[in-house]
């Protein structure tokens, strides 16, 4: 076992040289940031690096005399493998986590990233390159079963490639690192059985030991069910699209107080209409350019008056966030760094100039390093990871501004009893958002957004469970105008109206009440005289988010009934459930998942009505139809493969289930059944069975022609 | 020299190998129709047959490095398919083509392989690559065809193997390697006790070293018999017609081969009965004379039989 485990790494050790440097390389020229783009270099560094060491340690010797000489040693096959691929995940950890470790010692433990935070607390910020480390074990081992499986003319060895792709898709979508943890393992595990079993037998499927067939057909079944979710999705992608296509429609609100209904395709303002449903005159023959610096200029100053964590990808481990939350505001001096950190309850600022920690800021004020600062924040900040520059901090508590320069924290908002901040930020008449410029130098290791304008804003506008607030610069509240509609049900815009001047306070149905349910909620507008007094209120009709394409139901005839169900139940639970908590219900899984596959599924509205609609039940066809063929496929398989009993009727279920690709499972993981004329009956029979299954013969002996010679 | 003995709960028969019924399919092609053959226990086994015939498959499927379509076979007793680990370690093999490791140094092979063998002689395997003038410190990949050859025989003769098994082991060596290895097969066998099961195309070596023979006709196994056996069973005829020779010949039980000269017909006939006899004299020969036929001429003519076709007439045909 030694021995081969040595000739494994001398022989491979070779191939570790690519992946290092290509890290390193990215590393000394970029800087190790912990982002998405650095993530998702190593992700494809170690996709690309974990297949190819896998396939090059096995295809060579998985054939021919130099899988007899690998082969014939006394030591058992199982052991062999074990040596082969015990050697090969050496290197492939000395290859993707030498650079971690590097990094790790480098800054992470030696405290170069927030050295207040204990180092437990530190540690999350590099488990998304860990999963996406460990996730290139997955492709390790499709690149070895791709080795080792033998080719046919559907190309079976490669279907641990979509196994492990979805690896790659949960470890970037699962929420928790357990769970990515979880998924990686049994993946991999998945692919090293069939792995395993196609090493014992030279890829011959029918000798391989049961718990090697099982792993064969999981991986294939996963690889099978992967590349039919992205074949449809190409389908998709390659179909004509009609005018109804990402159709979008929202409110608009004028600086003189009109309501206009913008429609957009693909992202794209196509028309501009009043409620009524008139085309507004003033962006008749306006082209897509006019359009949107007409609406630009006629736009009416507003805010947000909620919270901006909407972002599901706050729930996920991938997001550094949830360890260190950077903050930055023109106070920020430069070669300063600060961060929120949630586990601390307070900002911790390092000097990344001089390499040395300043201190933490709590509610109380600025304690210096080395001295403890003994009041927290209490609660989770609101906080959005696409934009990291918050006017404010805000906790359900109150509202805090943060003067860097000068070390100093003031609270403009306290909540009365039993209210809950929402959101905070200054109120802004220049309607243009401010240019957003990436600013990687401050902090080390974290990836920041810095705002570029300056502040000249005068008022701060804070949104709580009850109501919408105007405070000057002081804090001191200017107008109140309480909530009329659940915050949890809508989102909350302020807008600033002239000719008179008036506020209106905009309720538009919240994205976390599922789609289904923002298609039928109504908007509500309510405005206010500059006192706060309500004048007025204008129900508006609900807008359509989407409109289910014609092509959708066709889908049902490449879709099995298990895959349906799957992915129904995912796209349902996420788009019809009611909102509980708009950070928590959802996971970001699901938003990628449904974002991904909805337009290869029925629609929103085919889903609420059922078989009623007549795209669902054009879509149950197809269903059935396709459970139909693979059933008639497996049974025919069977018919040829000679199955009787149990085995039979499992494969036939697995038609059913899985439709076609039930039947090719089928056909991949038998022998093709080759048939010869049994020299009894005529008919055709197996050439692996000993005795014809139509008339009991044995098969013909060879015939003779008279020179044998036999002692 | 000492033999890698067996345990004692091992176990044994007559026969270093046994085959029944193995079948081998590659697709829709049978490339190994029902083989049965027994190999007993300290010959020295010859297995012939041409380009393409199965031996190697054959060689695998017995070795249990490939599973065959139908059939069984054993080797010192055990399943081929489910060998255990002390039994391969006495059996050699010397894979066909003498694959190395191209980057290790004849050293590093030899420390490779010593890791996996218990029985281990080094000095076996110093002898033999020194008789093949290989230095230690050489790259594999940089020795010639023939000290690769001798690299994998040093190998496989310093496990102290009971059972060698050679596929094609003089393929592309010069005639003084091919010597060498011979010797080396002699120098194995000398005890009586260990066996050598080779496949091989180079019918000289057969009758220098081997007591048995197997014959594979594409696929179909003809003939597994001792070479007394196959020396008695095959013979030469001269057969002299007094006038033309007759252009075609009737169906003769056995024909292997045909030679025309002048007045005279030479064949080759195996299990020669009066039959044959009696054929030729309906034709209206005259003299039916048997004549000596060496052991190379009597297997070139059965592993080459196909009536009397010759390459050089089809090629006349053709043209």
């Amino acid at each position: 076992m030694k021995a081969v485990l040595w000739k494994e790494f001398r022989e491979n050790l070779k191939w570790t040289a690519v992946p290092l440097l290509l890290i390193f390389g990215y590393m000394a020229t970029f800087g190790a940031c912990l982002c998405d783009a650095f993530f998702g270099y190593v992700s494809f560094v170690s996709a690309v690096f974990g297949g190819v060491l896998g396939i090059v340690q096995t295809t060579f010797e998985s054939g021919g005399d130099r899988r007899a000489l690998f082969l014939h040693r006394p030591v058992s096959r199982t052991n062999l493998f074990l040596a082969k691929v015990t050697s090969g995940t050496l290197l492939y950890l000395f290859a993707m986590i030498l650079p971690l470790a590097c990094y790790l010692v480098a800054k992470v433990i030696t405290g170069k990233v927030v050295p207040q935070l204990p180092l437990y607390h530190r540690m999350p910020l590099v488990f998304p390159w860990f999963a996406d480390g460990l996730t290139g074990f997955a492709y390790y081992f499709a690149g070895v079963l791709a080795g080792l499986r033998s080719g046919r003319w559907y190309g079976s060895r490669i279907l641990g490639f979509p196994v492990a792709l979805l690896a790659s898709f949960l470890a970037w979508n699962l929420a928790e690192f357990h769970e990515v943890l979880l998924a990686i393992f049994v993946l991999t595990s998945v692919i090293g059985l069939a792995a395993w079993g196609s090493f014992l037998t030279a890829a011959d499927s029918d000798s391989q030991p049961l718990l090697a067939r099982f792993g064969q057909t999981c991986t294939c079944l996963i690889g099978l069910s992967v590349l039919s979710l992205c074949g449809k999705s190409i389908v998709d992608s390659l179909t004509p699209r009609p005018d109804n296509h990402d159709y979008n429609a929202y409110y608009k609100f004028t600086s003189d107080g009109k309501i206009l209904v913008v429609e957009q395709l693909d992202r794209e303002t196509v028309r501009v209409r009043d409620v009524a449903g008139q085309d507004w005159e003033e962006f008749r023959d306006l082209d897509l350019r006019e359009t949107y610096v007409k609406l630009q200029e006629i736009e009416a100053p507003s805010a947000l008056a909620d919270s901006e964590a909407w972002h599901t990808s706050g729930q996920s481990y991938r997001n550094t966030c949830q360890s260190l939350i950077p903050i930055s505001n023109q106070t920020l001096p430069s070669g300063e760094a600060w961060c929120f950190a949630p586990k601390l309850g307070q900002l911790v600022g390092y000097d990344y100039v001089n390499r040395k920690q300043i201190g933490s800021i709590g509610p109380d004020g600025f304690a210096p390093a080395g001295e403890t600062c003994r009041s927290v924040f209490c609660g989770s900040p609101d906080y959005s990871p696409l934009r990291t520059n918050p006017d404010y901090l805000v906790f359900p508590d109150g509202v805090y501004a943060i003067d860097f320069e000068k070390r100093q924290v003031r609270k403009v908002f306290s909540p009365s009893a039993g209210e809950i901040v929402r959101g905070a930020r200054n109120w802004r008449d220049d309607p243009v958002a401010p240019p957003i410029s990436e600013d990687r130098k401050s902090v080390p290791g974290v990836a920041t957004l810095k705002a570029g304008s300056t502040d000249q804003s005068e008022r701060i506008v804070v949104g709580t469970n009850r109501a919408v607030y105007i405070l000057d610069k002081q804090g001191k509240r200017e107008v109140v105008f309480p909530a009329q509609h659940d915050p949890q049900q809508f989102t909350i815009y302020l807008h600033r109206l002239k000719d008179p001047q008036r506020y209106a306070v905009h309720y538009s149905p919240s994205y976390f009440e599922g789609l289904a349910a923002r298609e039928s909620m109504e908007s509500h507008v309510i405005e206010y005289a500059v006192d706060g007094q309500e004048f007025s209120r204008t129900t508006l009709p609900a807008l359509p988010w989407h409109k289910s394409r014609e092509n959708q139901p066709w889908f049902g005839w490449l879709t099995s009934p298990a895959e349906a169900s799957v992915l129904l139940k995912i796209f349902a639970n996420t788009v019809f459930k009611t909102n509980v908590n708009n950070l928590q219900a959802d996971s970001k899984f699901q938003h990628s998942f449904v974002e991904t596959y909805h337009p290869i599924l029925p629609g929103i509205h085919a889903l609420s009505e059922g078989l009623a609609n007549p795209s669902m039940r054009a879509y149950a066809m197809g269903l059935a139809c396709n459970a139909v063929l693979g059933l008639l496929c497996c049974v025919w398989l069977s018919q040829r493969l000679e199955l009787v009993g149990a085995r039979s009727v499992l494969w036939m279920s697995c038609g059913i289930l899985f439709g076609a690709v039930g039947a090719l499972l089928m056909a991949l993981v038998h022998e093709w059944p080759v048939r010869v004329t049994c020299p009894n009956c005529d008919k055709l029979r197996l050439v692996t069975r000993d005795i014809c299954k139509q008339c009991g013969a044995y098969h013909a002996t060879p015939s003779t022609d008279g020179t044998e010679v036999f002692a | 020299m000492t033999l890698n003995v067996p345990a004692e709960n091992e176990p044994r028969s007559d026969w270093a190998i046994q085959a029944h019924g193995l079948t081998r399919y590659f697709g829709r092609r049978c490339v190994v129709d029902n083989l049965s053959m027994d190999v007993p226990r300290g010959s020295v086994f010859a297995f012939i047959g041409r380009n393409g015939a199965g031996k190697t498959t054959t060689i695998r499927m017995l070795l249990g490095l490939m599973s065959p379509t139908r059939g069984q076979s054993s080797i010192l007793g055990f399943s081929s398919q489910e060998l255990p680990t002390d039994a391969r370690a006495r059996i050699g093999y010397m894979a066909e083509g003498h694959p190395v490791y191209s980057w290790m140094r004849v050293s590093q092979y030899s420390a490779f392989q010593q890791g996996c063998y218990p029985h281990w002689k080094q000095t076996t395997f110093d002898s033999v690559i020194d008789y093949f003038s290989i230095h230690s410190n050489t790259k594999s990949g940089d020795l010639s065809h023939g000290q690769r050859a001798g690299l994998h025989l040093a190998s496989t003769l310093a496990i102290e193997p009971e059972l060698l098994m050679l596929d094609d082991p003089a393929t592309g060596l010069d005639p003084a390697a091919r010597r060498s290895l011979l010797e080396a097969m002699i120098y194995f066998t000398r005890d009586r006790t260990r066996t050598i099961f080779f496949s091989t195309h180079l019918l000289d070596e057969v009758e220098r070293v081997a007591d048995h023979v197997a014959i594979l006709d594409y696929s179909v196994l003809r003939a597994c018999c001792s070479m007394d056996t196959f020396r008695e069973r095959v013979q030469q005829f001269i057969v002299h017609f007094p006038g033309e020779l007759p252009p075609k010949l009737p169906e003769i039980p056995g024909l292997l081969q045909v030679t025309r000269r002048k007045r005279d017909l030479t064949l080759i006939v195996v299990n020669h009965n009066g039959g044959t006899e009696r054929s030729l004299e309906s034709l209206g020969a005259t003299v039916i004379e048997e004549q000596p036929l060496s052991l190379e001429d009597a297997l070139t003519a059965y592993v080459g039989r196909q009536g009397n076709r010759s390459l050089i007439r089809d090629l006349g045909d053709a043209s």
